[in-house]
């Protein structure tokens, strides 16, 4: 889906700091155009953090971020957005006193073209039949799956060029679990550049081809999967 | 039966000037969660911008030649430049700075800006420079002085029509101010955006929204809209004083409380039940005016503690 070069995502020697404590330190990453990179981790080590810091939402101390081999140092977060970084994350919820399809279209913000923002919403429909059902419905009544759902469905409406799911996971059922799985397979099928972050290593390494571990803010571990398989990582999940 | 048709009138009319303000607190709660405690100074100030430029434009000879309505249109159009910039100063100076500090510290910066604005208002407008009192026409305002320096605010509304059609023609713009602010809320993407960050400010980021930009939108609409309230609030009682502002501000954000902060609708119940109270209890009970902003507040009272997520509040807590 992307020419501009192999990797999507660029991150060189991030820094970041909550107040004076140090977050993540020296944090250097590339997400491969097309393919889902996996960053694992345990509480704490840094992973909402990295993604936020992303987004700019938690500013960077020092290091370089590039989308498609472009600089954005410089840019706030609604333009990173605008240029095609989407984040989900569900532990953020929802806008709970919008209705499901309201938060859909809230999604689609930089979409301005009304019939393009009715073929997405279509095709959402179908990859999220669940949502179809609720599109009247307040999300904040929405159960965790749903939620999930919608945070998912919210930023694949734009078609982003980098995805970046955060802990798609978290607090779900054994097979609401497998259910989101399912969907992202299908969005890594239609080559989608996904950054997965998860504590769920299992999951998270039987769909991405590079993976790197984050232990107390910094990466311990950058390789293929097939790397991290069998490395000392790969044993104890939470790590 | 009169009476209580005279007494529904007056607590429509007073619950419009509340309306307005406590729509304002609602709408800077919203995208700031900050209780901007300077709103009913901005809304005087508002209405004093008007009654000065009015004094400019009458002693430029404006008014002669230049049709009313123009003239009427371009004092609007003057307070609501003066109220949204003083929206502007007060974010920029008393909310922007603490952003990061304790909710405490916009809350009293903005309390200092209310007094800010209240003391400059009393220093420009001395009684001795009061020139539109003549402007009052014979009715007899002076009933309802309150507060130091009392200045006649023009009659701009209807000024040869009677007091019944004037207080209609407030109840009405009014009402056409909240239509329009429910279209703006809801059909355009800007509104819907002050929806989205009053409802999640960190996924409001995510999804791309210029958040600095739509709360400077945000205080420049909640500044225009107090002027409007200052405007017919000056319409309606005639007499102003400049230190009337923390007595709106008390009522505004009392109504707004009563609607739950968030709830734009909830604030306009909230006006009306407080103006009801206050109205009727003056109305029906003896000597009952000396109480009536008593029991107002009693009632405020009585709904923090059984209602406290507003009149027209849904237990909005997001299922865990």
């Amino acid at each position: 889906m992307n020419d501009a070069g192999p990797n999507v995502l660029e991150i060189g020697g991030l820094d970041t700091s909550y107040g004076r404590i140090p977050m993540l330190r020296g944090v250097t990453l590339d997400v491969p155009s097309g393919h889902v990179c996996c960053v694992l981790g345990a509480n704490g080590a840094g992973k909402t953090t990295l993604v936020k810091a992303i987004l700019n939402m938690v500013k960077a101390d020092a290091g370089s971020m590039k989308l498609d081999g472009k600089s954005m140092d410089a840019w706030p977060t609604h333009k990173r957005v605008e240029a095609g970084i989407a984040l989900s994350a569900a532990a953020v919820g929802t806008f709970h006193k919008m209705t499901v399809e309201a938060n859909l279209k809230m999604g689609a913000y930089y979409i301005n073209d009304d019939s393009l923002l009715r073929e997405r919403l279509e095709e959402i429909y179908i990859s999220f039949p669940v949502l179809r059902e609720r599109l009247q419905q307040k999300s904040g009544t929405l159960s965790g799956g749903e939620r999930t759902m919608l945070a998912i469905a919210r930023s694949v409406i734009n078609k982003p060029k980098l995805l970046i799911l955060d802990e798609p996971s978290l607090g779900l059922a054994p097979i609401m679990v497998e259910t989101v799985f399912e969907i992202i397979r299908r969005l890594c099928a239609q080559q989608m550049s996904i950054l997965l972050v998860e504590q769920n290593a299992q999951k998270a390494l039987s769909i991405a081809t590079t993976g790197y571990v984050l232990q107390k803010g910094a990466i311990v571990f950058a390789g293929s999967t097939d790397e991290l398989r069998e490395s000392e990582f790969a044993e104890n999940p939470v790590m | 039966m009169d009476m209580f048709w005279g007494l529904l009138m007056s607590a429509i009319l007073l619950g419009c000037t509340y309306t307005l303000v406590a729509v304002g607190f609602s709408l800077f709660f919203g995208v700031m969660d900050v209780v901007v405690f300077c709103c009913g100074d901005i809304a005087i100030f508002g209405s004093f911008a008007i009654m000065g430029a009015y004094v400019a434009m009458k002693s430029a000879g404006l008014f002669d030649s230049l049709p009313f309505v123009v003239c009427v249109a371009l004092l609007l159009v003057i307070g609501a430049v003066f109220c949204a910039a003083l929206g502007l100063v007060t974010y920029r100076f008393s909310i922007k700075p603490f952003q990061n500090s304790s909710e405490l510290m916009p809350l009293l910066s903005t309390i200092a800006m209310g007094t800010i604005i209240k003391e400059i208002l009393g220093l420009l407008f001395k009684p001795a420079v009061n020139t539109v009192s003549t402007a009052l026409g014979g009715e007899s305002a002076l009933s309802v002085v309150s507060g130091r320096n009392p200045q006649g605010f023009p009659a701009l509304l209807m000024p040869n029509g009677t007091v019944t059609e004037r207080n209609i023609t407030i109840i009405v713009i009014t009402i056409l101010i909240l239509a329009l602010l429910f279209l703006f809320l809801n059909r355009t993407k800007m509104g819907l955006s002050m929806q989205a960050i009053s409802q999640n400010k960190e996924l409001s980021l995510m999804t791309g929204i210029n958040v600095s930009r739509i709360i400077i939108i945000t205080f420049l609409i909640g500044g225009i809209m107090l002027a409007i309230s200052g405007f017919l609030l000056g319409s309606y009682q005639k007499l102003m004083s400049f230190d009337d502002g923390a007595m709106y501000g008390a009522k505004g954000f009392s109504a707004a409380v009563v609607g739950g902060l968030r709830n734009t609708w909830g604030a306009v119940a909230g006006g009306m039940l407080l103006a009801f109270v206050e109205v009727f209890v003056s109305g029906y009970i003896p000597r009952g005016t000396s109480y009536a902003s008593i029991v107002a507040f009693v009632v405020v009272v009585i709904f923090i503690v059984f209602k406290p997520e507003g009149i027209i509040g849904e237990k909005t807590a997001e299922k865990v």
